[in-house]
Formats: C-alpha cells, structure tokens, sequence
C-alpha cells in the first residue's frame, strides 16, 4: 500500500500538468484567430443643417456643416463656417442631414432617425441673436421631430448662437425640450443676422 | 472548447478515482464521535489528531468527526480549538457507538488564535486580518461580496447604485485587489469602476480580509490586500446534511434562497461531496423619496464539491457557477455633458417609474465558471505538498441605450478564459516553518466581434510565472516571517491602429516583491504586528490600452500607450507600479474587553490612476478627457476597533477607518478615496430558555463623514473653459450622514433541528442621503429604509 502512494501523486501532478498544458495550448491556438477591426456602427460624423431661403427673398442658400472625422478621438472637429449669415426677415427652409462618414459608402443616420422618429426630438436654442426656430414635421405621435424646420431670421442685426441637440428618448419623448433622455448630438453654431 | 475541457477533467476524475478503488486498506475499522462545547454547541472545525499514526481529522458543521482505516488498538487523540482548552482522550478501537468530547473554553484566547489557527491560515500571520464569521454572513445573507465587507474596519466599497460593490481595501480596489474564490485566484474583469467580483457569498463559511500586500504569496494582483473566501471543510461522512436559508428585503422586494446538501458515499468513508445553489431575484430598489428605476438583480449560482480523502493525501475538485443580470439605474446613462449637469441641478433622477422586476438597458449580464483541482499529500521527510489548479471563464456583456434597433447587442462582449496552476511545499524544521513554491498562469481576453463599438479594451495573452518562498520562525513569545517572490510577465496585446491595421505589441515585465513581519507578545493578552512589504505590479491592459467614451461619467477614458492619438511603441512610458508599505497593529483581549488599532503608510511610486488632461470637443458636445498616468502617491491612515461587554448580557463595538491620500508628485488630491466612517453598536444577549437560544438584539449607528480632502470641484457647464490639470470631480462630496441599524435574532429548535431567525432593518429612519464612493450619487440618492428577514435551516 504504502508503495503505491508516491504513484499516486505523480498520477495527479501528471493530470494536472497536462491539463495545464493541454488548457494552455488549446487556448493558444484559438487566440491565433486574429481579431478583426470593428465597424463603429453609431458614430456621427456629420451634421448638415441645409437653408434655403424663401424663393424671391434675394438671400441665398446657407449650409451649416459640423464635421468631426473620428468620432470621440482626438481629431479637432471642423464648424463651417465660421459664422453664419441669414439674411434680416428672411424665412430659410431647414433639412438636416446626420452622416456616419467613417463607413464606406457612407452610413445616412437620417435614415435611422427617421425610422425611430418617436424616440427622437431635435432641441434648438438660440442665444444671443434673434432667429426663431419652428418645427416643420411630426412623428406619428403627433409630436415634433425637427428633421425638417424653419428658421426665421429677426430684425436686428446681431450675432449669436443656435445650439442644435438632438435627444434620444426611447419610450419617453413628450415633444418638450430638453425632456427626458439623453443627447446623441449636441452642437452650436455661430450665426449673425445680416443687412 | 470549454466543453472539451470538462470533458477531459471527467475522464481524468474516472482515472483518479478507479486508481483510488485500487487501493484495499489492510486495517478498515473507523471512529466516529462528535465535538462540542458544555453548551452543547458544535465546535465547527476543531482538530482532530492521533499523533502514533499521524492521522488528523476536522470536525464537520455539525461537530462531527470521523477517522477512517484504523487498525484495532489504543489510540491517544488530542484536540485542538481556538479559545477553548486542548483535551487529551484516549480511545480503544473498535468502538461501537459515536464518542463524545466536550471542550471547556479558554479565556486566554489571543494567543490561542494565533498559535493554533496559525496552521490553517493561508496567509502571513504578521498581517492585520479581518473576519466575518459565519455568524455575521448569516446575518447579511442575501448582500453581495461587496457590500458585506463593508462592514469590515478599514474596508469599504466603490459602488454603483444598490447592486454593484467593489472592494476597496485600505483605498486600494480593483486589479490591486485579490479575490481568492475558495482559495483559487478569482479571475474575472475588474478593470471598470462598475465591475464587482463574481462570486455568490452564500458558498462562504467564512470571509477574510488581509489590510496588507500579499504579493509575495499571491502575486501581483494583491498589492492593496486579499479577500478571502473560505469555503468549509467536506465532511467526509456517510450522513446526508444539509442547510437551507430563505431571505426577504424590502428595498426591492428582494428575494433569495439558497440550499446546500452534503454527505458520503455508502461503504466508503473516503469521499465526500456537497451540492450547493442560489437564486436571487430584486426589481428596482428605492431611495426614500422615489424608485431608483431600472436597479434590478436577477442571480442564480451553483456550485459542487467532491473529495477523496485517505490517510495523508486528499483530492478535491470543485466547480462553480456564476450568473446575473444587472440593471444599470436608467438616470444614470448620459449623453453628454449637459446631460450631467441637468441631473446634478435637478438633485433627483430624471427618470422614475413604478416598481418592476424588468431589467432594461443599460444593463450588464456576466457569467462566471470555475472549475478546481487540489490535491495534496504528506511527503515524509519533506513536507507537505499541495497542487491546484484552476480554470475560469468569464463572460461580460454590457448593454446600453442604442440607435437603430441595437440594443439587443452588446455594447461590449468579453471573453475571458483563464487558466491557474499553483504548486507549494510546506515544510516544518523544528521552528522554522514555511512553503515554497511556483505557480503558472494563462490568461487570454477576447472581445466578441459585431458590438458595433470600438472595444473598451483590446484583446490579449497573458503568460505569467512566479516563484516564491516563506519562512517564518516562531519563538515563545515572536514569529519572525519574511518571504520572497519573483515573477515574470509575458503580455501580448492584439489592437488597431489609426489607420484599421492590426499590431501586436509585446511586453516582458519583471518584478520582485519582499516582505518582512514579526508578531510580538507582551502578553498572553496582547501581541503586536508590524509588516513591512514592497511589492511591484505590472500596469494592466486596461490602463495601457483603454480607449472610449464612459457614460456613466460623461468622460473619455485613454491608456497609458495612447501619444498623440495613437498607440505608442515607446515602452519607456510604463513604468512598474511599486507600493512601500509598513503596517502596525496592535490587538489586546480579555474577558470583557477587546480591541484592534492599526496604523499604516504606504508609498506607492509610479501609481496608474486617471488623470484629467484636456477638454475635447465631438459632436455629442464636450467631454473630459482622462488618461491613465503614472505618479507618486501616498496613502496612510488607521483602523480601530473595540468590543466591552459592560454586562454580562450588554455589549459595547465601535469601529474607526481613517484614510488620507496624496499625490505627491503633482501634490494633489487623489479622487474616490473614502471618506472616514466609525460605527457604534450594542448588543444584548438573552439567556437560553428553552426552545429558544442564542436569542439577541442589536442596535447600531454608522456614520460617514464628509470627504473634504476631494479634488477640485468643476461642473459639468464649466469643463469646457476649464483649462487646468488639476484633479476634479463633477460636484462636490455629499454631507456626512449617520443612519438607524437594528436587528434581532436567534434559534428555535423545532423538528430535532435549528431554525435560526434574523430580523434586521437598515436605514430605518428613511435617511436620504448620498454616498461618496457611489458612482451614482451624481444621479440619485442612496437607499432608504430597508426590512429584512432572514431564515436558516439546518437538517441532519
């Protein structure tokens, strides 16, 4: 009996050792499956607002552009331009567009705002100057969206901000800005009101 | 893959134990008896020995005991318990009924505890050690790891809301920290600040805390200290045994219930096996003004044991099984910046809805398996030998609020395979006792591909060996210990770069780690600890290689190989995380007076923590952003407590941890560092009458007082004009509070068998109040009033 205990042991270091290698070498040869980059499905690169001025009002179009090539990264993103100018009295017509341009061909996130339009509500805040934001849609709740919207432009002639945030709100949105939920944009625009 | 694995591990069982069978003993008579006080009470681990054949035994849950394979003949056992005195009998073998030995206890119990427990401890007795006792795990069933060692002076928790606690040991937390999962290396993913450790309290017999780096027998991991998660002992008898407890909060409506079964094999008395499970269910939980929505748990674990146990060998093999489903307070996911600043006005979460059991997004599901093999065996001549080995592994998915349609996807999907070999030789020549050893690890970390998110962290192996050796000599009245350790790490990381293209940068670490402790008594009353340790941790792919956004936080996060928007190729950069501690503690007991005082400096050189650098503009608006840098820092402080019993049946406990920290290079506050807390408690004990035993109430008041040494306060709306770079935390700490404890409890012994009763409430005057060390209390208060039942069965 006492012989055999010695045997014993080593039966159990032998397993164990083995299982270890065994373990070890099969792991191995799984990590060897190079991993593949990751499409980032849901970064916004782009935000467009598109005016365009009421046919016969003399302005011409004004396209506000904000740009950030990488997402969260630390590429300094790119605001045209500089300032905006809307032209005094005049009504502009606002589309907005949302792009995803680190996918090839490039993603339209409209798309899928569009698609969740209950679940999102464009929130604009002017500052400083003296334009008035209007709604120019609605989701099937009947509450706003802002893809589409109007954009007046006041008297004076003074030069300001229009901050443009769009809010995600699955199953809370009540039309009310800010309202509950987070932001998944959240820009600002330089915009002066000229002669 | 894991099911091969399994597969092999059965079929080397089945070997192991045909191999068992094999062996007919010469000599197959067997003694059985039990151990317990003049009370009656079971002496749950008392041992056992017969010194002419060095044969030695534990005594089970229920006192029992057996000893296997004996030859007819006298036998002298002597047995052994802390705080009670040793007893010598003699038996004459065969017996034919159970023997009986009742222990007289002993007043005198420091030294006791010590010089008697000193065998199966598995850590450097000149640490400063903390336990909860079964007694006060049975008292918290139904908490998490986390939260119940709180409770623990100088131990407190990093939390995220009512259901995520990490342990923070002496200010240290995270990979600083080391689990030890029924004495194996818990590895799971405990990089996040909202990562708790995935092990059900309910296999605990026992926790213990170690306040000091234990890098020389663990490693790395346990530079800030080790939590212990003792498992109890098999029973190795034929009888079926077994424990069942049933808890019922309030606060969300939490339920839990928990079973566990033991016994042996029929005509052999070599093996024993228990079975083991939890389930745990909670909907959201509530502050006392409103529901913290979307805070639900939904756990359920089990685990199993088998062993075989023969003269001076034992194997046993051990599996377990963790899985929950967190949800993540709703309010507490931000889109920004401006997000946070409006919680922060608003004082209360954005969103509350009515009670339910639904878990929604964000939320986090993990799943964690583990799967044991020890053995171990007395070599004659050299000692004894032991051998464990482990394998895990351990799946994350987060889930968060997401666009078109993915919030059914994972925003971030682990898998972390890990595998654990440790092999020691304890040894004992005449005073000088000590191990050494080796030990392997493998670690391989890979990110499920389509989450549709650039990974938090990036995919890697890990290779790791050590090797260390303990001494310690023990005199009369001192035991001197000192202990070495090597190790090499061997880290590659599989990332993109810039342009999308794969690298695989490679690291070789090498690090030393020394202690030196004594434990001197002046007395039989009193002894004094002191430790000195160095000890060294490689950085963690975690804080080389992170990169995103935290929603949580409203910040980006960057490793430390991040340059100029790129990884870095430079290794210069990193440098090894060194802590200098030096740790005293003092512990006097008497009959009716007790306590503990620990004081402690610890100097970390090269301390990787999150460092704001600049303010980054995106198109979700500004973000901070924080990069894992290096340092110098110090962290010292103190822990106290202290038990008098003013009558025979009134008990006084206080408890004290205070805590300062620095970073001296750049001489700044430090963030997350908790706040000082003391706890004043009573306690009376009622006599036994009849039915009813062991029958108390407590009352007791923790305080947390405000952290006024924070960093710099800057709110959200000021981060884009904050151009410093100095510390700073989103709002200010939240004020001191104080809150109402009570509980009752004790034992009724109905069917032949002891329920035991615990009825506690927390929080009971509906204090609302916000915790520094909780993630969420930009967000939400803390947790109101919570009523708590609780119910132990113990049949055999």
């Amino acid at each position: 009996m006492k012989t055999n205990k010695p045997y014993q042991l080593k039966n159990t270091v032998r397993f164990l050792f083995f299982a270890f290698l065994f373990a070890t070498m099969l792991l191995s040869s799984c990590s060897d499956d190079d991993p593949t980059p990751t499409n980032e499905e849901e970064v916004i690169t782009t935000l467009i607002v598109d005016l365009t001025p009421a046919s016969g009002s003399g302005a011409s179009a004004v396209q506000l552009k904000f740009y950030d090539a990488d997402g969260d990264g630390s590429v300094a993103p790119v605001i045209t331009p500089a300032v905006a100018q809307l032209k005094k009295g005049v009504t502009y017509t606002g589309v907005i567009t949302v792009l995803n341009e680190t996918e090839n061909p490039v993603a339209d996130v409209t798309l899928e705002i569009k698609e969740e339009k209950n679940a999102h509500l464009f929130c604009f805040t002017v500052s400083g100057t003296d334009v008035a934001v209007a709604y120019g849609d609605k989701d099937d709740n009947n509450l706003p969206i802002g893809l589409s919207n109007t954009w007046v432009a006041g008297a004076s002639g003074s030069a300001g901000t229009v901050q443009v945030v769009l809010r995600h709100q699955p199953g809370q949105k009540t039309g009310v800005c800010p309202g509950p939920g987070e932001s998944d944009m959240d820009v600002t625009f330089p915009v002066q009101i000229i002669d | 893959m894991l099911q091969i694995l399994r597969g092999i591990f059965f079929v080397a069982i089945l070997i192991l134990a045909a191999n068992c069978f094999a062996q007919i003993p010469s000599c197959n008579l067997s003694l059985k008896g039990s151990v317990k006080d003049n009370e009656g009470n079971a002496l749950v681990g008392a041992a056992l020995w017969i010194e002419s054949i060095n044969l030695g035994s534990v005594a089970a849950t229920d006192g029992t005991f057996t000893f296997d394979n004996l030859c007819a003949g006298k036998y002298t056992i002597s047995i052994k318990f802390i705080g009670y005195k040793d007893k010598i009998v003699t038996v004459d073998i065969p017996v034919t009924n159970a023997i009986k030995i009742t222990l007289e206890q002993d007043f005198q119990l420091l030294h006791e505890i010590v010089v008697e427990g000193e065998h199966a401890q598995q850590h450097a007795i000149s640490q400063s050690i903390s336990v909860l006792s079964s007694e006060q795990l049975d008292a918290n069933k139904g908490k998490s790891l986390g939260e119940l060692l709180r409770q623990l002076p100088g131990v407190s928790s990093l939390n995220t809301g009512p259901t995520i606690f990490k342990p923070v040991i002496q200010g240290l937390h995270s990979h600083r920290i080391l689990v030890l999962n029924n004495g194996i290396r818990q590895e799971g993913q405990q990089w996040g600040i909202e990562h708790a450790p995935e092990i059900d309290p309910f296999i605990a017999s026992e926790i213990e805390v170690v306040k000091g780096a234990e890098t020389v027998r663990y490693g790395a991991d346990a530079i800030g200290g080790v939590i212990l998660v003792n498992t109890p002992e098999l029973s190795y008898t034929n009888t079926l045994k077994g424990e069942l407890n049933i808890g019922l909060m309030s606060n969300g409506r939490l339920g839990v219930a928990s079973a566990m079964v033991e016994g042996g094999f029929k005509k052999s008395e070599n093996w024993g096996w228990r079975l083991q499970g939890t389930g745990k269910k909670a909907g959201d939980f509530q502050a006392p003004n409103y529901n913290l929505s979307n805070t639900g748990v939904h756990e359920y674990d089990f685990s199993g044991t088998l062993g075989y146990k023969k003269n001076d060998k034992q194997v046993e093999i051990y599996f377990s099984s963790f899985n929950t489903q967190i949800g993540i307070l709703r309010s507490a996911h931000t889109g920004n910046l401006n997000d946070l600043q409006s919680s922060i006005e608003n004082q209360q979460p954005w969103y509350v809805a009515d009670f339910t059991y639904d878990i929604n997004n964000p939320r986090q599901k993990i799943n964690h398996q583990l799967l044991k093999v020890k053995a171990s065996k007395e070599i004659k001549g050299l000692g004894k030998l032991n051998i464990l080995y482990g394998a895990q592994y351990n799946q994350r998915k987060e889930f968060d609020i997401r666009r078109g349609g993915r919030s059914d996807i994972p925003a971030l999907s682990l898998d972390l395979f890990s595998n654990v070999i440790d092999a020691s030789l304890e040894h004992n020549i005449k005073n000088w006792s000590g191990s050494v050893g080796i030990n392997g690890t493998y670690r391989n970390n890979s990110n499920e591909p389509g989450t549709g998110i650039v990974p938090l962290i990036p995919d890697y192996n890990l290779y790791s060996g050590g090797l260390f050796l303990i001494e310690k000599l023990r005199k009369e009245n001192w035991v001197l210990e000192l202990g070495a350790r090597f190790d090499h790490q061997y880290l590659q990381v599989l990332t993109f770069n810039k342009q999308n293209d794969l690298i695989k940068p490679t690291f070789n670490f090498d690090y030393v780690s020394g202690s030196v402790g004594t434990s001197y008594f002046f007395t039989k009353q009193s002894r004094f600890i002191s430790n000195i340790s160095i000890s060294s941790r490689p950085p963690h792919v975690s804080e080389l290689y992170s990169q995103g956004l935290h929603h949580g936080t409203a910040s980006v996060e960057e490793g430390l190989m991040l340059q100029n928007g790129d990884w870095s190729a430079d290794q210069s950069l990193i440098k090894k995380e060194v802590s200098k501690k030096w740790s005293n503690t003092y512990q006097f007991a008497k009959e009716k007076i007790g306590f503990e005082v620990t004081a402690f400096v610890n100097l970390i050189d090269n301390y990787i923590y999150l460092q704001p650098t600049e303010t980054r503009l995106t198109i979700r608006g500004y973000f901070p952003v924080f990069k894992y840098k290096q340092t110098d820092a110090l962290l010292a402080g103190g822990d106290a407590s202290v038990n008098f019993s003013i009558t025979e049946h009134l008990t006084y406990t206080g408890k004290f941890s205070y805590l300062y920290a620095r970073d001296i290079t750049r001489d700044d506050k430090l963030p997350l560092i908790p706040p000082t807390q003391l706890e004043n408690a009573l306690r009376y004990s009622f006599n036994n009458t009849g039915q009813f035993q062991k029958l108390y109430i407590s009352v007791s008041i923790p305080t947390t007082l405000k952290q006024y040494r924070t960093p710099l306060t800057v709110y959200p709306k000021d981060i884009p004009s904050y151009t410093g770079n100095q510390n700073f935390d989103f709002m200010p700490a939240p004020h001191a509070y104080t809150l109402l404890n009570i509980e009752a409890g004790g034992k009724i012994h109905i069917w032949k068998h002891d329920l035991s009763i615990t009825l506690s409430g927390e929080n009971l005057l509906n204090t609302s109040y916000r915790n520094y060390m909780n993630r969420l209390r930009y967000y939400a208060d803390d947790l109101g009033r919570n009523i708590m039942l609780r119910l132990k069965y113990n049949f055999y």
